[in-house]
C-alpha cells in the first residue's frame, strides 16, 4: 500500500520534473551511438561512475567498454564529452532515459486531462440524469450503455484515423482528450446517478431539501459530496487505461507524431523486430508504462477489503 | 421468462446493436469532413480520379450508398476492396476466422489457468501458493496486450524458439501448414490470454471466498467432507456462473486486445485489416470490418449471456 502510494507520488514527480531531470533533450541525437546499449553504474569509495563506451564498429553497431577511463553521471558531465547513455539509444542515437522522461510529462499530463474531463462530464451527466429523471434520464443512461459496449480501442481508433493524419499538436492533444472523455464517461455517469438515487432518500438530504436549499445546493453540497470515493476509485482506473490508449495510439501512428516525446512515440523506436531484438532497452517506455499499471492495480486492490485474500497491511 | 425468449430477446438486440455499428462505420468513413478517402489516388489524374469514383460508387449520394450497400450485404456483397483488389466479402472471411482462432485460443487458455489458480488462492490465500498466485495474478493484470505482445516477441526473437510474426510461412500445405499454423499461434495467443488469465483469476478467487462460508458449504463439511473435498464439489460449483456471468464483458476486452496483437506480431485478423484499410482510406474494407467486428462481438456475447442463462437460470427472473 505505502509502497504502492510511493511508486504513484515518484512517477507523477518524474513526469513533472521530467524535462529537468532528463540529462539530455528529447530529440537530441548522438550519430555515432545509435542503438548504443545501456551503460553499466559502478560505485566506489569516489562515487558513482560509469566506463565511457568506444565505438568499435559503426556500421554493425557495435560498442564496448572503455576500462581505461571513468565518466561520470550524465548530468554531471562535460557538455562536450561522450554521452552517458544510462538507457541506452535508441536507432537514431537518442538517450532512451530522457526520451522517457519527458514522455511522461506527456503521456501522464495526456491521461490526467482527459481523466479530469471524464470525471467532470461523467459527474455532471450522472447528477443531471439523477436529478432531472424522465426522458433526460433515459436518454443519458441508455447512450451510455450503447457507448459501453462498443470495444474503445477500435472506436478510437476509427475515428483518429478518418480525421487528417497530420494535425498540430494542440489539435491532436484536444482530439484525443476528447475522445477519451467520449468514451469515457458513460461509467462515471452511471456510478454516480446510482449513487444519487440513493442518496436523495436520505434524512440530511431530506432536511436541506425542507429547510428550503436549492437544487444546484442540494446537489454540489449534499449529494456530490458522496461521491467523492466513487471517483477517486474511477480516477485510479481510467488514468492507466488512457496512459496505455496513448501508446497503443501513438505505436500504431495515430497518436503524438515522432517528434514529441511520449511513451507511446518512443516505443515506436521498438516497431520493427531486428530493431527490437537489437536493442531491448528501448523497452524502457514500456516498463514505465507497467509500474503506472501496477501502482494504481496494488492501491485498487487493497482497498478491496471485503476480500478475504488481502494480506495485512504494510 | 424462459430461456428460449431470453435468447431471442438477445440474438435480436445482437442483430440491432450490429447494424447500429455497421451503419455508423459506414457514416464515419463516408460523413466526416475531411475524410476523403482518397489519399493514395493522388498520383492519378482528375479524369482517372472521377473514373475511380464511379468504378467504386462513391459518386452517387451518401443516402443511395448506404441503401446498395445494405442491400448488398443481404447478398453477403460488402462491396471491392481498392487496397487489396479483391472482393471485401472474401477479405472478411478469411481475416474473421483468423482473429476467431486467435480468440478462442486465447480464451481457452486463460479459462484453464485462471480458474484453478482462482480456487487455489481463494481456497488457500495465506499459504505461500496463494500468496505467489496473487502476486503473479496482480503482476499479469498490469501487462496489458500491448506490453506482452512486445515482449513476447522479444523473447521469441532472442530466443528464436518460436516464429515472432504472421501466421504462416508460406508456401505449404496439409499436415505442414496446420503445424506451421501451430507454431505461430502461441506468441500471439499468449500475449493476449496472459491479462485475461489474471481477470478471470482475480474474478474466481472472490466469487470462491464469498461462496465459502455460505452455510451449504458449512453443511457439507459437518457431514463429514474434507475442506478440499467441500471446495471442489459444493462451493466452487456453485461460484462458477458468477464467473462466466462476465465473460460477455470479457470477450470485449478480448476483441480491443486482438487489434493490439495483431499489429505488433502482424496476426493476419479483422483488426490488423481495419487497420490497413483506414490508413488507406479504403471505404468499403473500412466499412465490411466494422459490420463483421460487430456481428463477432454481439455473437460473442450473445452466446457468452445465453450460456450464463442456461446455467444459472435466475438471470431468467426479473430482479434475481
Amino acid at each position: 500500500m505505502t509502497r504502492a502510494l510511493t511508486l504513484v507520488v515518484a512517477l507523477t514527480g518524474a513526469a513533472l520534473l521530467g524535462p529537468w531531470l532528463a540529462p539530455y533533450g528529447p530529440a537530441a541525437r548522438f550519430d555515432d551511438f545509435l542503438h548504443a546499449p545501456p551503460m553499466r553504474l559502478h560505485l566506489d569509495r569516489e562515487g558513482l561512475y560509469t566506463y565511457p563506451l568506444r565505438v568499435v564498429d559503426r556500421l554493425e553497431q557495435r560498442f564496448e567498454r572503455d576500462t581505461t577511463q571513468r565518466a561520470g553521471l550524465p548530468w554531471a558531465a562535460a557538455p562536450t564529452a561522450a554521452p552517458v547513455l544510462l538507457l541506452g539509444a535508441d536507432g537514431l542515437g537518442r538517450d532512451v532515459l530522457s526520451r522517457s522522461l519527458h514522455g511522461a510529462r506527456t503521456s501522464l499530463g495526456l491521461a490526467l486531462v482527459a481523466t479530469i474531463g471524464t470525471l467532470l462530464t461523467g459527474a455532471a451527466l450522472g447528477a443531471w440524469a439523477g436529478i432531472a429523471g424522465g426522458l433526460v434520464e433515459r436518454v443519458v443512461l441508455r447512450l451510455g450503455d450503447v457507448l459501453m459496449v462498443l470495444p474503445t480501442l477500435y472506436v478510437i481508433v476509427a475515428v483518429r484515423a478518418v480525421l487528417p493524419l497530420v494535425l498540430p499538436l494542440p489539435v491532436i492533444v484536444a482530439v484525443l482528450a476528447a475522445l477519451f472523455v467520449g468514451l469515457g464517461w458513460p461509467r462515471v455517469a452511471r456510478g454516480v446517478w446510482a449513487i444519487l438515487r440513493a442518496e436523495v432518500r436520505q434524512e440530511h438530504v431530506l432536511a436541506a431539501e425542507a429547510l428550503g436549499a436549492s437544487r444546484w445546493r442540494l446537489v454540489t453540497r449534499h449529494l456530490l459530496p458522496s461521491c467523492l470515493g466513487y471517483l477517486a476509485v474511477q480516477a485510479a482506473l481510467l488514468v492507466p487505461g488512457f496512459v496505455l490508449a496513448e501508446a497503443t495510439l501513438s505505436y500504431v501512428g495515430l497518436g503524438f507524431p515522432d517528434d514529441v516525446p511520449s511513451w507511446g512515440t518512443a516505443l515506436t523506436a521498438a516497431t520493427s523486430i531486428a530493431a527490437l531484438t537489437r536493442a531491448p532497452w528501448t523497452l524502457a517506455p514500456a516498463a514505465a508504462i507497467f509500474l503506472v499499471v501496477l501502482a494504481t492495480n496494488v492501491l485498487l486492490d487493497h482497498d478491496d477489503r471485503d476480500l478475504p485474500t488481502s494480506s495485512r497491511s504494510r | 421468462m424462459t430461456l428460449a425468449r431470453f435468447a431471442a430477446g438477445r440474438v435480436i438486440g445482437g442483430a440491432v446493436f450490429a447494424l447500429v455499428v455497421a451503419s455508423l462505420t459506414l457514416a464515419l468513413v463516408r460523413l466526416v469532413p475531411g475524410a476523403e478517402f482518397d489519399g493514395d489516388w493522388t498520383q492519378l489524374t482528375p479524369a482517372e480520379r472521377a473514373a475511380r469514383r464511379v468504378e467504386l460508387g462513391l459518386d452517387r449520394p451518401f443516402l443511395v450508398q448506404y441503401a446498395q450497400w445494405l442491400r448488398g450485404i443481404t447478398r453477403l456483397d460488402f462491396g471491392r476492396s481498392s487496397l487489396f483488389r479483391r472482393p471485401v466479402a472474401d477479405l472478411l472471411g478469411e481475416r474473421t476466422a483468423n482473429t476467431a482462432l486467435l480468440a478462442v485460443v486465447a480464451l481457452l487458455l486463460a479459462t484453464t489457468v485462471g480458474l484453478p489458480l482462482g480456487r487455489l488462492a481463494a481456497a488457500a490465500p495465506r499459504s505461500p501458493a496463494g500468496r505467489l498466485v496473487r502476486a503473479g495474478s496482480l503482476a499479469a493484470l498490469s501487462v496489458p496486450p500491448l506490453l506482452s505482445a512486445l515482449v513476447l516477441v522479444l523473447v521469441a526473437a532472442r530466443t528464436g524458439w518460436l516464429p515472432t510474426g504472421g501466421m504462416t510461412t508460406g508456401g505449404l500445405t496439409g499436415l505442414a501448414w496446420l503445424v506451421d499454423v501451430l507454431r505461430h499461434v502461441p506468441v500471439p495467443a499468449l500475449a493476449l490470454a496472459l491479462p485475461l488469465a489474471a481477470t478471470i483469476e482475480r474474478l474466481q478467487a472472490r466469487a470462491l471466498a464469498e461462496t465459502m462460508p455460505r452455510s451449504f458449504v458449512a453443511a457439507s463439511r459437518a457431514r463429514g467432507l474434507d475442506r478440499d473435498a467441500a471446495i471442489d464439489r459444493h462451493a466452487w460449483p456453485a461460484s462458477l456462473p458468477s464467473v462466466l456471468g462476465t465473460y460477455g464483458v470479457l470477450i470485449g476486452a478480448l476483441f480491443s486486445g486482438s487489434f493490439t496483437v495483431e499489429v505488433i506480431t502482424g496476426w493476419p485478423g479483422l483488426g490488423r485489416l481495419l487497420f490497413d484499410g483506414l490508413t488507406s482510406r479504403d471505404v468499403w474494407l473500412v466499412a465490411g470490418c466494422g459490420t463483421a467486428g460487430a456481428v463477432s462481438l454481439s455473437a460473442g456475447t450473445t452466446i457468452a449471456d445465453i450460456v450464463h442463462a442456461w446455467l444459472d437460470p435466475r438471470v431468467l427472473e426479473p430482479h434475481a
